[in-house]
């Protein structure tokens, strides 16, 4: 750690200031459908529809590994709790000679360590439980899958019967599922989530969703979709406390990704990409949630619509997936490259 | 990118047409078991969806898009309606294609380029298609609640055989328990949120550091620093050294000049070592302990920074130096103005001047030729006469020299005598010469010290040959010969040979020759009586000293002065023979035929000065000197009369005859113009004798200096450029000879006792020893002088027809002409100071005590070597063999400090840095070695290239070594007649290995040579020209 210097404290000044500072052209110009950071904030891991996994360290903003998987495809690649071990999705071709299973690999000896086998179709998204050894995914067979590292066999299982994202909260209780179809999302508690969803909230849908993500804080979801308009709803009573406008096109996406907006870790600031190649930053500070009923958030409490206060510039590609580092001030972007972001003019 | 790219839908959607509008999705009916894998039913639909991608087998799949399709082809759907009625607000990618951009995906199309490499994949999702749902089955969803993989008790067999224990749709869970579990403990959840989780609320983040490479953007960071001011004294050397020592390696030191004249702005750039990181964060630390430390580099403070992305910094540095030097450029572009003013002004005056001397000249010319007619008469000469070579004008003087061991052998016959300095008797065989003169009816030659005498029965054969060959070349020399007729040759026996009426004719002619003579030495003579006794009288009278005390006084003063300043002249010899045959010619007749002058004239007298000058010189100096003394003199007076002044006076007094007779003979005997003006009789003897005392004073011997000036500067207004030739030639010195040709008659005589009456002759034992010596001492100092005079006399072919040869283009000078250009090159056996020719002074500062250090250096080189033998044995004693490092290295270590540079000799030279005692290795002579028949192979192969000069050293019979590809500077040591080196062959370690060893001491920057030893070449042809130029020089290499 003795490249990492004295902390930052997450501002809006500072948000602002970040430029990318690094690209990673590995992926052959791919499209990238994934990024996820390790626990430590050292590793991103990112994968595209070449069918490579490529692993950059983020303390030095170097690009360190390439993993091939011709044979499996890659998608969805995200880290375990165990460093540098990984689950990614299988992308089979439409000849579909190989299966849906969800890979567990080490990335330290390339070996992969067991197959999720169970998905009847496409995985789509995989959440890995923030503090514990298990995750959930779903995909085009329109199940939701709860499993455990060391079990191939699915640990659990909900029939969606629609195309979902998912998000766990911050401490492994609880996790929501969303179909952008519907709109609707459903929180389930992650001990009895097979009895059913405690709420279920109605969203006015738009375009599809490509991620559910609690904020770190636990007090906000973000429902970010592939259109300009992303939602903040309230952790717990689900209700729509603001609407993220970002004024432009939807973003076209090709393949299912791991999201186009994120929280920043202290839940007060969302980073969205947009079509127009930028990422739009958004201020929370002003949004009042209930926190689990402590206060009472009227209609009005709100504004209705939150416009960026700060547009940036990513200087090439389309930020469609969006990812922040759970532990350094450094969010990367991907495209059919990965950028890496760092605020400027100070060191 | 196509269309048929995408997962076609295309009978049921248009391709376009659809304004974006947010998804509208369809429920399908369909109620699927997740597990079902009844693919027969939409088989056949694949075929026409996929048909674009994929074959027909299309694997049976639960894929949400073949399901989709299926149920699409029953029909039972709202599909069909939505996409025929309703007005779709989905937008197709395809609806936009065409326009990609290639930074990556097109924002409006959503289509990344590249992926079309890719195979397509499943997770591929098309937005043309809807997202077909279906309602949920919650007795599908479950929760494994035991799973014997988990329970780390059982082995690996029993997991196999365990079951899963499944709980359905939260079978016995009750319903109160389906609660938000945060809400159980909410103010721990948000108050102490678990540590271990990924998604932790940081509220401040630390901030990584990217390392720079190739992934990253911007530009990459600085790591330029840029040192400014630098004083010009700095070197990039020393300056890089300098950052060294501030313990991290640094690189590409640069020093950055101006790019139009190459002038160093004293500005520097470097970097250092090391990636872009660390080296900025070493610069940054260097600028800083720079800073603290007010360092200083040359006196100056260090002045440096960062420079800046765009080079900013440097820029600005480069400009304010460049100001700093146009500033300074523009000062010394207006001073160079002014001087070039000045410059300009004083040509002028000169130019003045020249027209002047040009015109004097002129008419010195004129003089010339009569004069030039007027030796012709007098060429005829008689015996106990010697005619002095065509470089002294076929000069006639009195006496022969003649030594006496060869006397018997001439017996008194002509002879010719062709001086040793002029062609060395030791260097080239009489055989030689004969061969060379073999045209002419000479009785024998002889070789003396001296010179060469050749012996002529007859006078005629020896006057033909010696007006034939006189001065001709002969080898690199010239033969500069003296035709002498010895005492008691007999005209008879020479008329003998010839026919009686020719001896007739010449004896008619000898005797009108006399008469004319007679008559012209009459007339002098009267006109100097007249002179003398007439009109001198008077004009002494009027001019005395005692007259113009005052005058005197200044004008000493201020010729002092001049004296100072003026520059040596040249030439003396010259001066001193032209003086001394012309005054032996005015003496012929009344010649005493000794050939020892009677030494008694010689006595010290009292001095007496008293000089005369032209009048034009007279009122110059009037004008100047009554400016300094305001000498209240009338100016008529002055103007008429010569003021007695210490400078010589020409005869501007005498009667016009009479000046234009002497002035003639003064003119014949001048070649470079520079005659001193020798006094005519009737106005010389009084200063003549006041001149001679000087002999034996030192301080005296300016004075004499009076009595001669230059004639052709005579009569130029500005007197400070006639001083300086006027000035005292060293070697002048006014000794028996002087004072021999100054008293030529009685008269004079006389007068010479009269002014030395009061001093007391000095007592000399013997007298005619005392003579001989001085004559003796008189010629070895002419001889000095002969050798200063060669270098005068150059074939006019070879002079430079431009008056200058920097005016001429470049042009190759044959080998053969060289040799004629060698004495003029004979310095270069001075020490040259090619090398270091910055430090003139300080080498002449070293010079004066070189000696010491030289001695010095001498000494410590030898300890050296004896410190390396005592190390070397050392080693090999310790570790028992002899290691081949060290014996290679013995050579080198003994290697002395040598330089090539351009040569006198030939092309390039090698020259000793530093003096070099005798006996010295100096260096040894590397190159490859090889056999000799490749070795005449190769001089083939050189000469065909045209690599003139030969690099090929002999070893032994098969052994050559060749330094003209490969090899050290050794192969630039020239050949010498006279070396300073020698090659040696010595052998180490059973190997031969060429080395040079130095004769004799060497000085520093004395180019180093040694002596070839070629092997006699019996074709003239091939034989190559030496061009050392050493005294001992046998003119060629083979």
């Amino acid at each position: 750690m003795s490249r990492l210097h004295s902390t930052v404290v997450i501002t809006d000044k500072i948000l602002a200031t970040c430029r990318p500072t690094k690209r990673f052209d590995y992926h052959d110009k791919a499209s990238i459908t994934s990024l996820d950071f390790d626990d430590s904030g050292q590793y991103l891991i990112s994968a595209g529809i070449d069918k490579s996994v490529q692993l950059y360290d983020v303390h030095k903003g170097t690009h360190s590994k390439d993993i091939k998987s011709q044979k499996y495809g890659a998608h969805l690649a995200r880290f375990t709790h165990n460093a540098l071990q990984y689950l990614h999705a299988s992308t089979p071709t439409e000849k579909a000679e190989v299966d849906h299973a969800i890979r567990f690999s080490d990335l330290s000896n390339n070996q992969y360590l067991r197959y999720f086998k169970g998905h009847k179709g496409q995985v789509t998204s995989i959440e890995v439980n923030p503090l514990e050894n298990t995750f959930l995914s779903t995909g085009y067979d329109h199940t939701v899958k709860m499993w455990d590292l060391k079990s191939s066999a699915p640990i659990g299982n909900l029939d969606i019967g629609m195309e979902s994202v998912l998000a766990y909260d911050p401490q492994g209780l609880v996790f929501a599922v969303g179909c952008s179809s519907s709109g609707q999302i459903s929180l389930y508690n992650t001990a009895y989530f097979d009895k059913g969803p405690f709420l279920r909230v109605n969203v006015p849908v738009t375009t599809s969703w490509n991620k559910l993500e609690f904020s770190n804080n636990g007090k906000l979801i973000l429902v970010s979709t592939n259109g300009p308009l992303h939602f903040i709803l309230d952790a717990f009573l689900g209700q729509i406390l603001t609407t993220l406008d970002t004024n432009s096109d939807p973003i076209p996406y090709g393949y299912p990704s791991t999201g186009s907006c994120t929280f920043t870790p202290c839940g007060k600031f969302v980073l969205a990409g947009t079509s127009s190649g930028k990422v739009s930053l958004f201020d929370l500070n002003q949004i009042k949630s209930t926190d689990g009923d402590v206060h009472v958030v009227h209609d009005d409490t709100n504004p209705t619509r939150l416009t960026p206060f700060k547009v940036l510039n990513a200087n090439g590609g389309i930020p469609k997936i969006v990812a922040f580092d759970p532990k350094l001030f450094t969010f990367a972007t991907a495209d059919n490259t990965v950028a890496l972001w760092q605020p400027q003019d100070r060191l | 990118m196509s269309y048929n790219n995408h997962r076609g839908y295309g009978n049921a959607y248009p391709p376009s047409g659809y304004s974006q509008k947010p998804w509208k999705r369809s429920r399908y009916p369909d109620q699927r078991d997740e597990d079902s894998r009844s693919s027969s039913s939409y088989s056949g639909r694949y075929h026409s969806e996929y048909n674009s991608h994929t074959p027909s087998e299309y694997p049976p799949s639960p894929s949400s898009r073949g399901i989709k399709a299926a149920i699409a082809s029953n029909g039972s759907t709202p599909l069909g309606t939505a996409s025929a009625g309703t007005p779709r607000n989905q937008s197709t990618p395809d609806a936009r294609l065409g326009n990609e951009e290639p930074a990556g995906t097109d924002p409006k199309t959503g289509q990344n380029s590249h992926d079309s490499k890719f195979l397509k994949l499943m997770h591929h999702v098309d937005f043309s298609v809807p997202k077909e749902t279906r309602s949920s089955d919650p007795s599908k969803n479950y929760k494994v609640m035991y799973d014997p993989e988990l329970d780390p008790t059982l082995s690996k067999a029993e997991r196999k055989s365990k079951q899963r224990k499944l709980r359905f749709k939260g079978d016995g869970v009750s319903s109160s328990q389906v609660i938000d579990p945060r809400k159980t403990n909410i103010a721990q959840y948000f108050q102490k949120p678990n540590k271990r989780t990924k998604k932790f609320p940081f509220k401040q983040l630390p901030q990584s550091k990217f390392v720079f490479d190739k992934d990253s953007l911007g530009p990459p960071p600085q790591t330029e620093l840029v040192v400014w001011d630098l004083p010009a004294t700095t070197s990039e050397v020393y300056l890089e050294n300098y950052f060294r020592s501030y313990g991290d390696p640094i690189k590409d030191m640069k020093f950055i000049n101006d790019p139009i004249n190459a002038v160093p702005l004293g500005v520097g750039t470097f970097k250092f070592q090391g990636n872009p990181e660390k080296a900025q964060r070493l610069a940054k630390k260097l600028i800083q302990t720079l800073k603290a430390e007010r360092a200083k580099i040359d006196g100056v403070e260090i002045r440096i920074g960062l420079n800046d992305h765009d080079g900013e910094l440097l820029q600005k540095r480069i400009d304010s130096a460049n100001e700093k030097l146009r500033i300074a450029k523009n000062k010394r572009a207006e001073e160079d103005k002014r001087r070039l003013k000045r410059q300009l002004e004083e040509e002028q005056r000169r130019h003045e001047e020249q027209k002047r001397i040009d015109e004097e000249n002129r008419k010195i010319e004129a003089l010339k030729k009569a004069e030039a007619a007027a030796t012709l008469k007098v060429e005829k000469f008689q015996p106990n006469s010697t005619m002095v070579s065509i470089r002294h004008n076929n000069k006639v003087v009195p006496g022969v020299f003649l030594p006496s061991d060869l006397k018997k052998y001439i017996k008194e016959r002509p002879y010719i005598l062709i001086h040793d300095r002029y062609i060395p008797t030791k260097r080239i065989p009489s055989q030689d010469l004969k061969r060379a003169l073999n045209k002419y009816d000479w009785t024998r030659i002889l070789s003396d010290k001296t010179g060469f005498f050749i012996v002529f029965n007859s006078l005629n054969e020896a006057k033909r040959c010696f007006f034939n060959e006189d001065g001709r070349k002969f080898y690199e020399y010239k033969m500069y010969m003296e035709l002498a007729v010895p005492e008691g040759f007999n005209r008879s026996s020479d008329n003998e040979d010839d026919e009686g009426i020719q001896a007739k004719t010449r004896k008619n002619d000898l005797v009108d020759e006399g008469v004319n003579m007679l008559i012209k030495e009459f007339q002098m003579y009267l006109s100097k009586d007249i002179r003398e006794r007439i009109i001198a009288p008077v004009v002494l009278d009027l001019l005395g000293h005692d007259k113009y005390p005052e005058l005197v006084e200044s004008l000493k003063a201020k010729e002092a002065a001049m004296k100072v300043t003026a520059p040596v002249v040249s030439s003396n010899g010259y001066l001193k023979q032209n003086a001394l045959s012309l005054l032996a010619k005015q003496r012929k007749q009344q010649q005493a035929q000794t050939s020892l002058p009677s030494f008694k004239k010689k006595i010290e007298r009292p001095k007496v000065k008293r000089n005369l000058i032209p009048m034009q010189h007279a009122l110059n100096y009037d004008r100047e000197s009554e400016s300094e003394s305001d000498d209240d003199e009338e100016d008529s007076s002055r103007s008429v009369t010569p003021v007695a002044s210490k400078r010589d006076r020409s005869s501007a007094l005498t009667s016009p005859d009479d000046e234009e007779e002497i002035e003639a003979k003064k003119h014949k005997k001048t070649k470079l113009q520079k005659s001193f003006l020798y006094e005519s009789e009737s106005s010389s003897e009084v200063e003549e004798d006041a001149g001679e005392e000087v002999v034996d004073e030192a301080a005296d011997e300016n004075e004499i200096d009076y009595s001669t000036i230059e004639e052709q500067y005579q009569p130029t207004e500005t007197p400070s450029t006639v001083f300086p030739e006027s000035e005292l030639l060293p070697t002048e010195v006014f000794d028996l000879e002087v004072l021999q040709d100054v008293i030529k008659d009685d008269e004079d005589m006389s007068l010479a006792m009269k002014v030395l009456e009061e001093v007391k002759p000095e007592p000399i034992p013997n007298m005619e020893y005392w003579a001989w010596k001085q004559m003796d001492t008189r010629n070895a100092s002419e001889e000095i002088a002969e050798d200063v005079d060669l270098i005068e006399s150059l074939d006019p072919r070879l002079e430079c027809s431009s008056g200058s040869f920097r005016s001429e283009g470049q042009r190759q000078i044959a080998d053969a002409d060289k040799i004629e250009y060698l004495p003029h090159r004979r310095k270069i056996h001075k020490p040259l100071k090619t090398v270091q020719h910055d430090f003139e002074e300080e080498e002449e500062v070293s010079n004066n005590n070189s000696t010491s250090t030289s001695t010095n250096n001498v000494q410590s080189s030898r300890v050296n070597r004896a410190k390396n033998r005592r190390f070397a044995a050392d080693i090999t004693a310790q570790i028992g063999t002899e290691s081949e490092v060290l014996s290679l290295n013995t050579l080198t270590k003994r290697k002395k400090p040598v330089s090539f540079a351009r040569s006198a000799i030939h092309n390039w030279g090698l020259y000793a840095m530093e003096p070099i005692a005798a006996k010295e290795m100096i260096i040894e002579y590397v190159g490859e070695s090889i056999r000799q028949q490749v070795a005449e192979h190769r001089e083939k192969s050189y000469l065909k290239t045209g690599i003139g000069s030969s690099y090929l050293f002999r070893v032994d019979e098969n052994t050559v070594i060749d330094a003209t590809k490969k090899g050290g500077i050794a192969r630039f040591i020239n050949h010498c007649c006279n070396p300073s080196c020698t090659a040696k062959i010595i052998k180490v370690e059973g190997k031969k290995r060429i080395v040079i060893y130095a004769l004799r001491d060497i000085d520093a920057n004395e180019e180093l040579t040694y002596d070839y030893k070629f092997e006699r070449e019996t074709n003239d042809e091939e034989r190559i020209r030496c061009l050392c130029g050493a005294p001992g020089c046998k003119g060629w290499l083979n």
